[in-house]
């Protein structure tokens, strides 16, 4: 057991499916190679197969207290990153060629059935769900583990893959019931979320808070009860697990969606929101009609001009206070500290000036109409390795 | 503003922060980095390093974007630089909170900008000048040289001005445009050189029209936190959830707060997923519902008077004989034109309406009139007020008859029409897409008389939506002045004209918006001006785009003459501006921060008619787009990380936002502002080699073309590379902004507006804006009673002008929707993507690998998909009379049978085989927009030009030949 554990709640009333938060995490963390098909965050719409899809017949997890077998998810179920042939079509001397992901031969994307959902017109229903590693109190991947890379951070319950140690078994994958692990085949080991481990020890919230326009998530230590997650989750209880069941004691938790109320034959409305109850009670257990009518009263209480400390805390008057202790900003951390020279070679390419400025650096760099293409996904800047740190900075 | 200190700098501070910090070990290694040559790699202490060191930087620098996010424009950024490039970026999140009542702005941003990092950077871009080898599109280019590019671009512009004359230059100014650095530079150009640039509002769909009619302009908006405040919303013509990303936290937070959200909406659409009721509707019959609420307001008597009586043309006299207002001047010798009349219940008899103020002063309208009137020669006539004539207009227009016109029940109207009259304060997000439906502009004027009937208008949390902007009011004195010296003599020249219509009652907002009128009207002596003129008759015209509307008078329009009697009808009385003239061919087009191949509606015509008649098709750009695909030269243009300026935004967000340059533009990249002045000078050089000195324009101005460089640069005090200063130069000429000086402005990123703007397109907001509240337009005319710039100087809804009275919309009516593009079934709708700006990043791997599908795919319901054999993912071939395309088929539950729907901005060369979405939509043009020569049925800056319409073109849909399922 950790001493303490930090959490995030996400309001899926203010989720309007941006998708910022997944772009905030992968152009952060997921640009090496062997990573260009990671996405640590995800937000698909419900109801829908997620990402990776269909993980929710993957298995893994726990029942009453064993580890339950699971399938280890593919490149493919998590959507690859496709290749786009733009260089084709801005300089390949044809005019009507299209643009094509993957030479228009392309799997599932990860968010496939985006604003999809289910019922019939004009009962449909969908909502948006984002998706992070749930740092579980119970981890089912640190278990399942044979060379112990996996553990718990002990200051805050972080749930690290040690990447020194991992020796890309990928049991791990197996047996999270999220399926929110990844591999790098590049580099030969498993991968997911890091709570952004780096901006938390320098008391900066995560990127994907922090970049949600929404004002979806709030981050802050379960057990404080000046801070917004223990009075989410615990004094409100309108926070609630995903899938408890797959008992591995998440501590990513959700205010469960509203839905405008459903539309008779006739075409007038009715008392029953259009989301399905039980579905919601499939996602986040039998405690779902409690949460969703606290929030309705206390909405009701708001209406009448009343005072809500629920309202207020979901409203989140002043942005900061959403993130408890995180609250400082990431470029005074960069402030703090120094920073590591990081060039590997790789050539500035930029202006006459630059004594390293050739056409065949832009070129490389810009993969542009004169140039040549770089892998779809990867960055143009130069990031290390593992490997590359051990070489000196040579692949 | 840079944050960092350079490496080396950082490094030597290491030493001192050594042990009292956790530090990452291996940063202690990189204290003895050589300090020449590429520095070593610090020594591998553990995985963690590898995640540390890809949270490092070399320097932050607060910037933004600057294009088209419109109703989203902007959101200030951190921009983290390491090793010269842009590694990422973060929003900067340090929007003070305006008051303790309202949610703050942070952190702003989207996932379209959290990306611009990679997109800058991504295949599309362009680093260096491209001259087309072999024909146009296809697809060949060579790498040549600025001198190269330039000297035949100068060269080619010198021989068309000199032979045929100084219009036949084209700028298509694009929604991207800043009226900042970039137009700084292209506004001095074609002042100068009376070059033509396109307004492109009502060319891109935005044009608000009947907004226009009622209010007399366009652009007002709140801000978004003053919806926090509302106790209804009204999600009806806008999907904020996918168009105004980062302040769609308003609208969710003011549900906490006890407001309550409607959407009105012929799909579930993602917006109605957050609203409190979710009302489907017939697409396109949105004003059938609106009147039947009015009709309802009227009928149970729930009319908030006070305000209709003072702020409206209800009390208003119309003649029944001519069906126009009656004036002062129909009743006494001498009387006035502009004097309206109205019934004074108080003395019992006919009184002029205010004039000067909308203040009563002591007069009681009455609202309920027909008489009989003496006129001036002895005649009596019948007179109405408007609101008797409304009155009876609304009987038609009853729940149960609206029910059959727009599908929603009667319960649902009235529910609705009880909901809006029994809260205090109203409002709606209604975007840019009723105006796109043919009938649109009868829409908003319908939906606008709810808000007027129930006062709901100028009031904090209650209020009609307007068009959004708001711009730095500096731009137009750098433009114009021959000098920065010369600012107070060049605007001078005004002001004997400005006092006098000041001083004749008119208002200062009136004044404002004729002076940006007369950029339609090249050649007047008062002030030489940049020429502008309508973009959409231009590609209608020029474009060969009316050629696809040959047919339209099968469509079901509505017109009571052939559509073209009504253009050249209105071209002939100078009503619509369309420059250069319809018998003089455009030879030069320079695309600037535009793709009209995406955009226009039927653009596959300009390549047909327009492009054989262009000498130099030039396309200015960071990336290659469809236009670019077409152009002769694609010139590379920095993107906003590498370069510095200012740009409009809109009261949603109301903070002027900057881009401060991160790093040094690209390749051979330049500026706008350095390509434009870098262009004037080779025409300069290659003028005075060629002994070309000055031609006159068609109006007589004299163009001196071989001083054109040391005019546009101020004789030399605005150079190529001046960007910085240009912009400062703007920020410190304008009136918006005290607090902070420009140097501080950049070091914040933003600053919010400290008052109105003395501009044409953005003095309608017409209000204050405070420091601590929020924004509410219009409360100069519901506060402080100056009137509105309309004809009847009140918000107007009865139309005076002889093309309404043809058409039968000189009120508010519904009329049904039309059969664009052929007798076919399915409605096809649109709107504005989650997953670009427009174009911007449309073809962007990224983004296209998150979206549902990477490629274009049209959304239709599982009743139409499953009549024609279609299955999720089967490509269909989408036609109509006009022509067809190619996509995918998203069969959605949430789609309306007998509706279609396609999120927009595919570029074309996205579309497998040929045609592209926009090869259905033919946009016939709407009469009633080439309307003119009326007070405020005028063309003006951004505003009273006419539109597209491609909401309701009709289609159908089959499975393409060729079987091809994606997944």
């Amino acid at each position: 057991m950790s001493k303490r554990q930090v959490a995030m709640v996400m309001d899926l009333n203010k989720c309007i499916g941006c998708q910022t938060c997944t772009v905030a995490c992968k152009t952060l963390w997921t640009r090496r190679e062997g990573m260009e098909h990671m996405l640590w965050n995800t937000v698909n719409t419900q109801p829908g197969t997620g990402t990776p899809h269909h993980f929710e017949q993957m298995g893994g997890g726990f029942k009453d207290g064993k580890a339950q077998p699971g399938i280890r998810p593919t490149v493919e179920d998590f959507g690859k990153a496709w290749e786009f042939n733009h260089e084709e079509v801005f300089n390949g001397g044809k005019n009507d060629i299209s643009l094509a992901a993957d030479g228009g031969k392309y799997g599932k994307g990860p968010n496939w059935d985006e604003d999809q959902g289910d019922g019939q017109f004009p009962n449909s229903h969908y909502f948006y769900m984002p998706r992070i590693c749930n740092h579980c109190t119970h981890p089912a991947c640190l278990e399942a583990c044979p060379r112990k890379a996996i553990s718990k951070r002990e200051e805050d319950g972080i749930v690290l893959i040690d990447e020194d140690r991992c020796k890309g078994y990928r049991f791990c994958q197996e047996a999270c019931p999220y399926k929110k692990i990844y591999y790098n085949e590049q580099e030969g080991v498993s991968q997911k979320c890091i709570f952004c481990f780096p901006r938390i020890d320098e008391g900066v919230t995560t990127a994907c808070s922090r970049q949600c326009p929404g004002r979806v998530r709030f981050v802050g230590y379960l057990d404080d009860p000046e801070g917004p997650i223990w009075k989410l989750v615990h004094k409100w209880k309108v926070a609630l697990p995903l899938h408890s069941e797959y008992g591995t004691e998440p501590n990513v938790f959700y205010v469960p969606p509203l839905s405008p109320p459903k539309i008779d034959d006739e075409g007038n409305p009715t008392e029953e929101p259009r989301i399905p109850t039980e579905y919601l009670e499939y996602l986040f257990g039998d405690r779902v009609k409690e949460a969703l009518e606290t929030v309705r009263i206390e909405r009701e209480k708001s209406k009448r001009g009343e005072e809500s400390e629920l309202m207020d805390l979901l409203i989140a008057r002043k942005w900061l206070d959403m993130f408890g202790p995180f609250q400082n900003h990431p470029r005074d951390a960069a402030r703090m500290r120094p920073i590591p020279a990081n060039r590997q070679g790789f050539k500035n390419p930029l202006g006459g000036n630059d004594p390293f400025s050739s056409d065949e650096d832009m070129a490389a760099l810009n993969g542009g109409a004169m140039g040549d293409s770089k892998p779809a996904g990867v960055s143009p800047i130069k990031f290390f390795t593992k490997d590359q740190y051990k070489n000196g900075g040579r692949s | 503003m840079s944050v960092g200190i350079d490496r080396r700098g950082f490094l030597k501070s290491a030493a001192a922060l050594m042990g009292s910090l956790s530090i990452p070990s291996f940063v202690v290694n990189a204290t003895t980095l050589p300090a020449t040559g590429a520095p070593a790699v610090p020594i591998y202490e553990g995985w963690k390093d590898v995640y540390r060191a890809q949270w490092s930087w070399d320097k932050v620098v607060r910037s933004t974007h600057h294009l088209n996010c419109w109703f989203q424009a902007h959101c200030s950024w951190d921009v983290y630089v390491k090793d010269g490039l842009v590694y990422r970026e973060e929003q900067a999140g340090e929007y003070e909170q305006v008051n303790p009542e309202l949610p703050d702005y942070n952190p702003r941003g989207c996932q379209k900008g959290g990306c611009f990092s990679e997109r800058m950077y991504d295949p599309t871009r362009i680093t260096h000048p491209m001259r087309r080898v072999g024909p146009r599109g296809g697809g060949k280019w060579e790498r040549v040289s600025w001198d190269e590019a330039l000297t035949d671009i100068a060269d080619t512009y010198l021989d068309v001005t000199v032979e045929e004359g100084t219009d036949r230059t084209i700028w298509d100014l694009g929604p991207g445009i800043d009226l900042g650095v970039s137009m700084a530079a292209q506004g001095r150009f074609s002042m100068l050189t009376q070059s033509i640039g396109l307004d492109m509002d009502g060319e891109i769909g935005d044009s608000r029209r009947g907004t226009l009619e009622t209010f007399g302009k366009i652009t007002f908006e709140r801000s978004a936190d003053d919806y926090f405040y509302s106790d209804l919303i009204l999600f009806w013509g806008g999907n904020p959830v996918y168009t105004q990303i980062p302040q769609a936290h308003f609208f969710t937070e003011a549900r906490y707060r006890g407001a309550e959200i409607i959407s009105i909406a012929p799909d579930y659409n993602p917006s109605a997923t957050k609203s409190d009721l979710w009302i489907p509707i017939k697409p396109g019959t949105d004003g059938a519902l609106a009147l039947a609420i009015c009709h309802l307001i009227v009928e149970k008597g729930k009319v908030k008077e006070d305000f209709v009586k003072e702020q409206t043309d209800m009390p208003l006299l119309v003649r029944s004989d001519t069906n126009r207002y009656l004036k002062q001047a129909d009743l006494v010798e001498g009387g006035r034109e502009d004097f309206h009349m109205l019934w004074d219940a108080a003395s019992d008899g006919l009184k002029e309406a205010p004039f000067r103020s909308l203040a009563l002063e002591g007069l009681a309208p009455k609202l309920e009139v027909k008489t009989t009137v003496t006129l001036k020669d002895g005649q009596e006539v019948e007179v109405r007020s408007v609101f008797h004539r409304l009155r009876e207009r609304l009987a038609d227009y009853s729940p149960e008859k609206a029910t059959e016109m727009c599908g929603v029940t009667p319960k649902m109207i009235k529910y609705l029409a009880n909901r809006i009259t029994s809260v205090d304060k109203v409002s709606n997000i209604s975007q840019t897409s009723m105006c796109k439906y043919f009938h649109g502009n009868l829409t908003e004027r319908s939906m606008a008389l709810i808000f007027a009937l129930t006062g709901n208008i100028g009031r904090r949390g209650a209020g009609f939506s307007g068009f959004p902007l708001l711009t730095p009011d500096g731009g137009d004195k750098f433009i114009l002045s021959p000098t920065l010296k010369e600012v107070a003599q060049t605007f001078g020249k005004l002001e004997p004209l400005i006092t006098q219509r000041l001083e004749a009652g008119d208002t200062h907002e009136m004044v404002v918006g004729d002076l940006g009128r007369m950029m339609f009207v090249p050649g007047n002596p008062l002030i030489r001006l940049p020429v502008w003129t309508s973009g959409t008759l231009f590609w209608q015209v020029h474009g060969g785009i009316q050629e696809l509307s040959k047919n339209a008078d099968q469509w079901n329009l509505g017109n009571a003459r052939p559509l073209g009697e009504y253009l050249t009808e209105s071209l002939e009385k100078g009503w619509q501006p369309l420059n250069p003239p319809r018998d003089k061919p455009p030879r030069i087009m320079i695309s600037l921060c535009s793709n009209p191949l995406r955009r226009a509606r039927g653009s596959e015509k300009l390549i047909e008619v327009l492009w054989p008649k262009l000498r130099k098709v030039v396309v200015m750009d960071w990336r290659i787009n469809s236009t670019g695909r077409y152009a002769d030269y694609i010139l590379p243009v920095a993107p906003w990380y590498e370069r510095t300026s200012l740009k409009w935004v809109t009261p949603l967000s109301p903070y002027l936002t900057i881009t401060d340059k991160a790093t040094e533009p690209l390749g051979e990249s330049k500026t706008d502002w350095g390509i434009i002045v870098a262009l004037s000078e080779m025409i300069q050089k290659r003028a005075r080699a060629r002994q070309i000195t000055t031609v006159k324009s068609p109006q007589g101005l004299d163009v001196k073309l071989d001083s054109l460089y040391d005019d546009l640069t101020m004789q030399g005090e605005f150079k190529e590379g001046d960007d910085d200063k240009v912009a400062r130069a703007i920020y410190d000429l304008g009136g918006t902004h005290k607090k902070l000086s420009w140097d501080e402005l950049k070091e914040k990123g933003f600053a919010r507006f400290e008052k109105l703007p003395e501009e044409p397109s953005s003095i309608g907001n017409m209000c204050e804006f405070p420091e601590n509240d929020s924004i509410v337009p219009l409360t100069f005319h519901v506060r402080d009673k100056v009137p509105y710039p309309t004809s009847s100087r009140r918000i107007q809804f009865f139309v005076d002008h002889p093309f309404y009275d043809e058409l039968d919309e000189l009120l508010p009516r519904y009329k049904e929707p039309p059969m664009i593009g052929g007798d076919y079934p399915l409605m096809m709708t649109g709107g504005k993507t989650r997953w670009s700006i427009h174009s911007t990043w449309r073809d962007d791997s990224l983004m296209l690998r998150l979206e549902a599908r990477p490629e274009p795919y049209m959304l239709v319901s599982m009743i139409d998909a499953n009549a024609r054999g279609v299955g999720d993912g089967d490509r269909i071939r989408v036609f109509n009379d006009i022509g067809s395309f190619k996509c995918l088929a998203k069969v959605s539950p949430s789609l309306r049978p007998g509706q279609t729907l396609m999120y927009h901005a595919w570029e074309q060369y996205q579309f497998q085989g040929p045609g592209d979405m926009n090869s259905v939509s033919p946009s016939p043009l709407n009469p009633v927009e080439l309307a003119g020569g009326h007070p405020h049925l005028v063309a003006g800056v951004l505003q009273g030009q006419n539109s597209v319409f491609d909401r309701d073109s009709r289609i159908d849909f089959e499975r393409a030949d060729e079987q091809e399922v994606a997944a």
